[in-house]
């Protein structure tokens, strides 16, 4: 990961700036928000490697937070910033699926080796993970070749088919928001081609209609959910 | 102040504490100020995350008694004893502008 892409959520405005400012000395993307909803806006709408939450925040406290990123992206590593020993804290943190958590006041240089051990493991686990191919119903695809076998019919997917299909991979019966959708294949915000990603996205359920266990749900306002149907005959 | 422990925390680099401590002086006497607006709004909740928050900024520069009666009322308000804080939020504020140097 060149330059792990973070964001950063803590009222604490004064030393939460400084810190943005030494992880991007770093080499880290940092996205930095005072308060609990303007964190959850900018996660809906970029995509990130490593969430960073201070707990007690205004209009939406860490642990509530944590838990609406986790239903949109289940995987991604948070790491909590906790008050002086509280022991009920961590716990909590961990019971929500934290990777990690700091006591404050933390070391800034510790927040960063965390932040890289984490993602380095993360790394691993994806770089296992290149090798795989989904597999649900009748279906079966391999991102790394771009084809789609369906009912045995194989299809040779398009570069941003593949892309787009991975990412309803990476996030099934999970929300797809469009802006995650749209950064993840086309990268520049600039370069948004919101039109051609409902073309895309019908193409998939096209090339998806003839296995059951499949659906592409649109969520009106949100963005897309890929729903496999387990126990639907394969 | 003692800034041996933003120091630790900012891995000595000077110039990152010197301005941390420039913002510092800046923005606290204003958050202090606000407390007791928040008291008297009966904010509970605002006044919990005001209190939090000051706590650990006085904790990062070293100015622990402020940082003790910021943890104290903090519990205070989170577990519902809210009777007496308001005296004890007008007697916080008047000790800190006394004593506040910028």
């Amino acid at each position: 990961m060149e330059q792990p892409h973070l964001l950063f959520i803590d009222d604490e405005v004064q030393y939460s700036e400084l810190t943005k400012e030494y992880l991007e000395m770093k080499g880290c993307r940092v996205m930095l928000k005072h308060d609990g909803q303007a964190g959850l806006d900018a996660f809906k709408s970029h995509p990130f490697d490593l969430c960073v939450l201070d707990i007690k925040m205004p209009k939406k406290d860490g642990f509530t937070l944590a838990e609406e990123i986790k239903q949109i992206d289940e995987a991604i590593p948070i790491i909590f910033l906790t008050g002086q020993s509280l022991k009920e804290d961590k716990i909590r943190g961990l019971m929500l699926g934290a990777d990690d958590y700091l006591t404050k006041p933390f070391s800034m240089e510790e927040l960063y080796l965390r932040i890289r051990a984490i993602l380095k493991r993360v790394k691993v686990q994806e770089k296992t993970r290149v090798c795989d191919q989904y597999e649900w119903g009748q279906s079966r695809f391999d991102p790394e070749l771009r084809q789609l076998v369906v009912s045995g019919e194989t299809i040779k997917l398009t570069s941003i088919e593949a892309k787009l299909l991975k990412l309803f991979c990476e996030h099934q019966n999970k929300v797809l928001t469009r802006d995650v959708a749209m950064i993840g294949i086309w990268g520049d915000e600039e370069h948004y081609r919101g039109y051609s990603l409902n073309v895309y996205v019908s193409k998939l359920r096209k090339f998806l209609k003839a296995d059951p266990a499949v659906e592409i749900l649109n969520l009106h306002g949100e963005g897309y959910k890929l729903i496999f149907k387990p126990g639907v005959a394969s | 102040m003692d800034l041996s422990l933003l120091g630790n925390l900012m891995g000595d680099d000077q110039q990152l504490v010197e301005r941390f401590v420039a913002i510092f002086k800046t923005q606290v006497p204003g958050q202090v100020s606000m407390l007791p607006e928040l008291c008297e709004a009966q904010d509970w909740e605002g006044l919990s995350t005001a209190l939090h928050s000051l706590k650990t900024q006085f904790n990062y520069v070293g100015m622990n008694g402020f940082a003790e009666q910021m943890r104290s009322l903090e519990e205070q308000v989170d577990s519902g004893q809210t009777d007496g804080i308001s005296l004890q939020i007008r007697n916080f504020t008047q000790e800190f502008q006394q004593s506040w140097q910028p």
